[in-house]
């Protein structure tokens, strides 16, 4: 029963979404038989707005008009891509010209979107037809690092506010025919534009089926940036685990549709989201491959390490000095004591308010520029934690595990995974405080059957671990060379499964002549 | 609603309260216990507990010992009466040495000890130790080099440990040993000599859980050996010649480099007859009369002789103080179990026949000759 | 029917929810089986058995496959159906029913029996002075939350938390180094009677395979590769368990020592430490939590099960909060060792009554009707 209203309501939202957009697209204004016509129609369209420029122009005789965005548009370009070459033209060949440079469209509403892309609209008296032409101004970023995701070798190219251009960035390195990418458009109101960008003969066609389920499900009146689309597409929303990978890295996009992935790009936005993903792709970066293996190994666990560290030090810490300080061995308890004798307050309380200090310098680090940034982390960092064991508020120990759960977390590679950690972090400094490490088991346990039963669109999100896939944990934990990666991982769902077979062939042969 | 739930009700948890929270600040640790019985029978326990002063410079705190003893009829019953005479609660899950009187373990050991194997938060990582005369008189002297006595006294053991003097053992593995009727168990002996400093003066010697005798470091070295639980050195000084002049010259010192320890029981006719084969191998540390290789035969010989008649009279102070260290009553059972059933289950031991031969080989003299 | 008492919602990413792998049942079956009676069995076996307990816990574990091969028979000749939907099918609606509810009854009892003995133990070693309400509402919760997943997920997290079986393993081993293994001879000292009393004691420990009956319909495998997995789980926790047994009789003085200790395994490794860290027994138990959640996970969703087979389209979830606070009510009814006895006294034929007696009939019944599943109804 519940099924089918479910499935009634979400078919029916679906038609009512159609309708809108039908009303939106579809609409059909034929161009006017007169110039003032088609001039009152714009400005009834944009309702007089300032910067809707509309130029009388004559070419061989015809009068047409030049409709344009100021704003929108650069004149430079208009000058040297519409009015020199049709000035310029033989008068028997103006014809000719427009065909060639021009799209052409007999629809006002389709002309009307055009002008907000930035185009230039050119109309003539008695014609049945407009012409139209991008002369947006182009003011990008150029193409940088991101600032948030730096590696130390590989490339430097990372994604701007421009879809095309990222676009172009991922065709660039990834030349192949089967790199298809799919333009849709999402916003009841106002239309964003994203763009999903697989390689057709790896990506599952179930996935992109589901995928575009949820976006024509989607009702919203405008999508500004990713975060919204994330939120609106992902599996449980009620998790703090992020579900979508977003990253600013051409690489790192590239390496994922290789595997099988599915990128989608936003305009306006420099991020990508990767789907599906899961949990241990967020501890993953450039740098694994581009470093020796055994090298790479070794850094990748020590990431999976920290994510242990920053989860659980701060709740141990406080069972032990509040429960069980007879785990603590000889040469180290006299110590301890020593250090926490005459602090006042409960470890918990000890330990929250050094937590929250450091997200709070962490925060207004964040907000500032660069300069009082730093500024604000020595007085954070240095004045508060010294002043604050001298004043005898706060136990050196304390400091010392809260300094080393802030490197642990901060040293995870996505933002949004550390964030994740440093928040789950302080439920389990809640429960170690009242059951000690009976809280903290439960904690954990919780923790890790919230990772078993969530799925990132049809995807275990903890694969390879639950479900155990014992072949792709060569690329988890550690990283083996790259000959060993013969299939592709499990959880892209990939639909052909072999990589390669022979990576270093030359040893083989090698061995064979032998 | 189904998520919102758990949450809530967990929240109603985690507000009221943590019972079982005992924080460290506030726990005085205890870092020695001692048991001794007054002539008038009263039981008296001794505490030492660490006092940290403020550290100066900043650095480590200085960490001293004071000593709290009081009368009462059990060990609870004490300690009770202690944790009213200092303020905070009494913490003994920290506790590293028990340490009994010897009027104490002449009676029995395992009754005081109850209370450690009940409550959970008791460390079984202690040691036990017999002191000659008060166990509370060790606690209270005053070591010069070392501000907190129990870690002077756990120093001092730990060293007798490397030197294969006392067993490796803590109450948790003595349990067994305790009850179990085949075996018998040693425990550290030690003493407050007159300068106010304790020393490992060998080991006791327990007949079931009672205090019945000692042996003296290098007896209990042997001892040991013949356990076959070698420690970090076993080191032997005996002598070995007669016709120097200068005394020293007597004499030879070898540390133990490699054991092999048989140990054969057999029944006949109900007797039970023992055969203990040790053969050592050894490193010559201070020879001065020297030139080891060419008498290394003699050496051989004679040493093997000279540690066969120790080892025979370790075993005759054993079977003295009727002290089965070596576990031959847990063999019977295991392998002779109705010769077993036969003996005498107290003492057994005292007719036990026993064969004892130690061979030793010198297999390395050190640098020089 | 089945697919709609299964889903939890709507969304249609989840058809292939509810199927288990082959090497998933596996683990369930592990961790169904091992459970709150790890930390004293040793101690029950001993106290009956004395040196031969661990030839006991060997036996205990070939009876155990002697049921399970009975238990199999069952569930091959009715592979997509669970003991759920055989009762009423074999024996008609009503009676069907009844035994429904009885096998749903029986887990609720058990469960709350495991239950109750892991709060006494955490209330024992770690937690004395916290109500043990809370410690019991505490595993409650996180056991809906691990049931309410559906089979898959706790399956994922059954495979996810095996590794800790291991780690035990390693911890008890790591105490061998202090043993005395003279305590376990002279083997077969004691008469054969005595091995046999010894086997009832730890037979009780090993149950936890009847979790087979009901979700052999979402394994996906064939008929024999089930039987397989689920006699790998058998032997892997017969020679778990007695190894474990194994391991305290060396330990401890077979006699006297062992009898004095209900948890030996704890007592076991209380003693020892390392460089960083003593008590090892905290650690120890905090792991042994997840191993009893599981097991208590185990009871709440066979029970769930039963509760809502009798009713049709109610998904087994909506009964998961209604028989956890009924599993916290049995629970917190013994508050004494000897209340434990009484209770166990109570569910000893009980056992023998739902996990052989019943299987067995119906498969005799099934034979004799020569009632069985058609293969394409799957």
């Amino acid at each position: 029963m519940k099924l089918t209203s479910l499935i009634f309501n979400k078919s029916k939202n679906k038609d009512t979404k159609q309708n809108s957009s039908q009303q939106n697209s579809q609409p059909v204004q034929e161009v006017l038989r007169t110039l003032e016509g088609n001039t009152s129609f714009f400005k009834q369209a944009f309702s007089g707005s300032d910067d809707l420029k509309i130029n009388d122009i004559n070419v061989r005789n015809r009068s047409g008009i030049l409709v344009y965005l100021e704003t929108m548009a650069d004149k430079e370009k208009i000058q040297k891509n519409i009015l020199k070459p049709i000035m310029e033209a033989e008068p028997n060949l103006v014809e000719d010209v427009l065909k060639s440079t021009f799209q052409k469209s007999d629809n006002l509403f389709h002309a009307q979107r055009e002008l907000l892309n930035g185009a230039c609209i050119l109309l003539f008296e008695g014609s049945k037809e407009c012409y139209m032409l991008d002369v947006s101004i182009s003011k990008d970023r150029p193409v940088q690092e991101p600032s948030n995701e730096q590696v130390i070798q590989g490339s430097h190219e990372g994604f701007v506010e421009n879809l095309l251009t990222n676009l172009h960035l991922i065709r660039k390195a990834l030349k192949t025919p089967n790199l298809r990418m799919e333009n849709l458009k999402i916003g009841d109101q106002i239309q964003s534009q994203i763009s999903l960008v697989y390689r057709e003969d790896l990506a599952n066609k179930e996935l992109i089926k589901e995928f575009k389920k949820r976006i024509a499900g989607i009702s919203i009146d405008y999508i500004p940036s990713f975060g919204y689309l994330q939120e609106l597409i992902e599996d449980s929303t009620w998790s703090p685990f992020p579900q979508i990978l977003y990253t600013e890295r051409v690489d790192r996009v590239v390496g994922h549709l290789n595997e099988g992935r599915v990128a989608v790009f936003i305009e306006g936005s420099p991020s990508c989201l990767l789907i599906p993903i899961t949990f241990f792709a967020f501890f993953h970066s450039p740098d694994d491959y581009n470093s020796r293996w055994i090298i790479g190994s070794f850094v990748r666990s020590l990431r999976f390490l920290s994510i242990v560290i920053a989860v659980n030090l701060p709740a141990v810490y406080i069972a032990v000095i509040g429960f069980h300080f007879e785990v603590l061995p000889d040469e180290l308890i006299l110590p301890v004591i020593s250090s926490i004798r005459n602090i006042p307050f409960p470890p918990l309380i000890e330990a929250l308010v050094m937590e929250l200090t450091i997200e709070l310098i962490r925060e207004a680090g964040v907000r500032l520029p660069s300069r009082i940034g730093q500024t604000i982390g020595i007085v954070g960092g240095l004045v508060i934690g010294d002043a604050v064991v001298r004043a005898g508020l706060i136990s050196n120990t304390m400091i010392v595990v809260v300094a080393i759960t802030a490197v642990a977390a901060y040293s995870i590679p996505a933002s949004a995974m550390s964030d994740a950690v440093r928040f789950l972090r302080f439920i389990l400094m809640l429960l170690a405080s009242t059951f000690g490490f009976v809280g903290i088991a439960f904690g954990t346990m919780m923790i890790l059957s919230h990772l078993c039963r969530l799925e990132s669109f049809g995807t275990p999100y903890f694969s390879p671990w639950a479900p155990f896939h014992f072949k792709d944990l060569k690329d988890t934990f550690i990283r083996l060379p790259i000959w060993k990666f013969n299939s592709r991982p499990f959880d892209a769902r990939s639909t052909t499964n072999d990589r390669q077979s022979m990576a270093r062939g030359w040893k083989f042969n090698e061995k064979k002549q032998k | 609603m189904k998520r919102k739930l758990p949450i809530l009700l967990l929240f109603c948890i985690l507000l009221t309260g943590c019972w079982d929270q005992h924080l460290m600040k506030n726990a005085i640790l205890v870092q020695i216990l001692s048991y001794d019985l007054e002539d008038n029978d009263d039981f008296l326990l001794g505490v030492s507990i660490p006092i940290i002063e403020d550290p100066s410079g900043g650095a480590q705190a200085l960490v001293q010992s004071e000593t709290f003893s009081a009368v009462g009829l059990t060990p609870r019953d004490s300690r009770k009466k202690i944790a009213r005479e200092i303020s905070g609660t009494l913490d003994t899950s920290k506790n590293k040495l028990i340490l009994f009187g010897e009027q104490m373990a002449a009676t029995d050991i395992y009754p005081s000890l109850d209370v450690i194997w009940r409550d959970p938060r008791n460390s079984l990582g202690a040691t036990l130790g017999i002191v000659e005369g008060k166990a509370v008189d060790l606690l209270k002297i005053k070591p010069k080099h070392k501000t907190n006595v129990s870690e002077y006294i756990q120093d001092a053991l730990t060293s007798a440990e490397e030197n294969t003097i006392v067993p490796n053992e803590t109450i948790q593995t003595l349990a067994s040993e305790l009850l179990d009727p085949g075996e018998d168990v040693v425990l550290p002996y030690l003493k407050s000599n007159s300068k106010k400093s304790a020393i490992v003066v060998g080991l006791a010697l327990m007949d079931e859980r009672k205090y019945s005798g000692n042996l003296s470091p290098q007896d209990s070295t042997l001892l040991l050996l013949l356990k076959d639980k070698i420690g970090k050195y076993a080191r032997f000084t005996t002598k070995v010649n007669d016709e120097e002049e200068f005394d020293i010259n007597n004499y030879i010192s070898f540390s133990v480099q490699q054991l092999k320890r048989k140990l054969k029981v057999q029944v006949n006719d109900g007797v039970v007859s023992v055969y203990l084969n040790l053969n050592v191998k050894i490193n010559i540390e201070e020879y001065p009369k020297g030139d080891v290789p060419e008498q290394i035969n003699r050496l051989n010989e004679v040493l093997s002789k000279e540690l066969t008649t120790d080892a025979d009279r370790v075993i005759n102070t054993l079977q003295q103080a009727n002290c089965d260290a070596f576990g031959i009553g847990r063999r019977l059972m295991a392998f002779h179990p109705k010769t077993w059933e036969m003996q005498d289950k107290k003492d057994y031991f005292k007719n036990v026949k026993f064969t004892t031969k130690v061979k030793v080989d010198v297999i390395s003299h050190g640098i020089v000759m | 029917m089945i697919d709609n008492l299964w889903l939890e919602d709507g969304s249609l990413m989840k058809k292939n929810k509810n199927k288990v792998t082959n090497k998933q049942l596996v683990f369930m079956i592990i961790q169904a089986q091992i459970g709150v009676g790890i930390l004293s069995l040793p101690h029950d076996v001993a106290l009956v058995a004395k040196q031969d307990g661990w030839i006991s816990t060997l036996l205990a574990g070939v009876i155990s496959q002697v049921i399970i091969l009975i238990i199999w028979g069952l569930c091959r000749r009715f592979p997509s159906l669970s003991l759920y939907q055989i009762l009423p099918n074999l024996l008609g609606k009503v009676l069907g029913k009844f035994i429904t509810l009885s096998y749903a009854l029986y887990f609720m009892v058990t469960g709350s029996l495991v239950l109750a003995r892991y709060s006494d133990i955490i209330d024992k070693w770690i937690l004395p002075r916290t109500p043990n309400w809370i410690t019991m509402v505490l595993v409650l919760i996180t056991c809906i939350y691990i049931v309410g997943a559906g089979v898959t997920s706790i399956a994922r997290f059954y495979v996810l938390v095996s590794p800790i079986l291991f780690l035990l393993i390693v911890l008890i081993s790591y105490s061998l180094k202090d043993a005395n293994f003279l305590y376990i001879f002279p083997i077969g000292g004691t008469d054969l009677q005595t091995i046999f009393k010894g086997t009832k004691e730890a037979a009780f420990s090993m149950l936890g395979f009847e979790l087979f009956l009901f979700i052999h319909p979402f394994v996906q495998a064939s008929g024999k590769g089930k039987l397989k997995a689920i006699t790998t789980a058998n032997i892997f926790v017969t020679t778990y368990y007695t190894f474990m047994v194994f391991a305290s009789l060396v330990y401890f003085e077979t006699n006297t020592d062992i009898a004095l200790t209900p948890e030996p395994l704890l007592y076991m490794i209380k003693a020892y430490s390392f460089q960083v860290l003593e008590r090892t027994d905290l650690f120890f138990l905090s792991l042994w939590l997840i191993v009893v959640a599981t097991s208590i996970a185990n009871w709440l969703f066979l029970s769930a099960m039963g509760f809502a087979s009798l009713f049709k389209k109610i998904p087994y979830t909506s009964f998961l909060p209604l028989v956890a606070g009924i599993y916290l009510v049995l629970a917190l009814l013994p508050d004494q060792e000897r209340d434990f006895e009484s209770f166990n006294k109570f569910l000893g034929p009980s056992h023998y009554i739902f996990i052989i007696m019943i299987p067995f009939l119906l498969l005799i019944v099934s034979l004799v009707l020569s009632k069985k599943e058609e293969v394409n109804r799957g």
